[in-house]
């Protein structure tokens, strides 16, 4: 999807925002890193590329969880959102790949959008996702 | 016939549509890959509560863009 950057960030602000709070569970801080890795992205591109849409989800993805990372360790001494810092924790902990299928689905991207982002075959998104949702019940010990 | 697949199982949740007319005939007959299949939409539901939390608030893009605009972080 080529376009200009005023219609991708109309169509995909709302995505990369929700890619956002599902890692680091906490609107403001969403909401701050989706709009840094907006502007990131039109001063990288631009002229958009086609797959600007995966690149950006990919760009959200990666902005998100090193984000976490500085987050978790800010978090670790702190008591408040104890439940919130423990998913995130658990985001963190669990095999990248596998803490991305869930955060690219329950940020309701398709399958195939999904699969693209993550450079998989669709059919195996099915799988990934099973994998996932165990491995973060477990990391989570709900 | 061979049962069903967790990840067969997981996609279907998600994509009724995709489960073959062998497949959902196999689904209706094997107690196992019931059982499977309810196994599959529970931790699913669960993971999903985990993560989805509390819904999300609307947001409005043009206002954030427009914003954005007002700083020059964006052109």
């Amino acid at each position: 999807m080529a376009g200009n950057f005023e219609d991708l960030f109309l169509a995909e602000y709302p995505r990369v925002l929700c890619i956002a709070e599902r890692v680091l569970r906490k609107r403001t801080e969403a909401e701050q890193l989706a709009r840094e890795v907006m502007a990131a992205f039109g001063r990288t591109w631009p002229a958009l590329p086609d797959d600007c849409a995966v690149r950006l989800h990919r760009a959200a993805l990666d902005a998100s969880f090193d984000r976490a990372r500085d987050k978790r360790l800010e978090d670790a001494g702190g008591e408040a959102g104890v439940s919130d810092a423990q998913v995130t924790a658990a985001l963190v902990r669990m095999p990248r790949p596998s803490a991305e299928v869930l955060v690219l689905r329950s940020s309701r991207l398709t399958y195939a959008e999904t699969a693209a982002v993550l450079q998989v075959e669709e059919e195996q998104i099915g799988a990934m996702l099973r994998r996932a949702e165990l491995r973060l019940l477990r990391e989570a010990a709900v | 016939m061979k049962h069903l697949s967790e990840a067969t199982l997981r996609r279907r949740l998600d994509d009724p549509a995709s489960l073959a007319a062998g497949d959902r005939a196999h689904l209706r007959a094997c107690r196992r890959c019931k059982d499977l299949a309810a196994q599959v939409v529970g931790d699913a539901r669960r993971a999903a509560e985990l993560l989805e939390g509390t819904p999300l608030a609307p947001v409005d893009p043009a206002a954030v863009l427009k914003a954005l605009r007002k700083r020059g972080a964006v052109g």
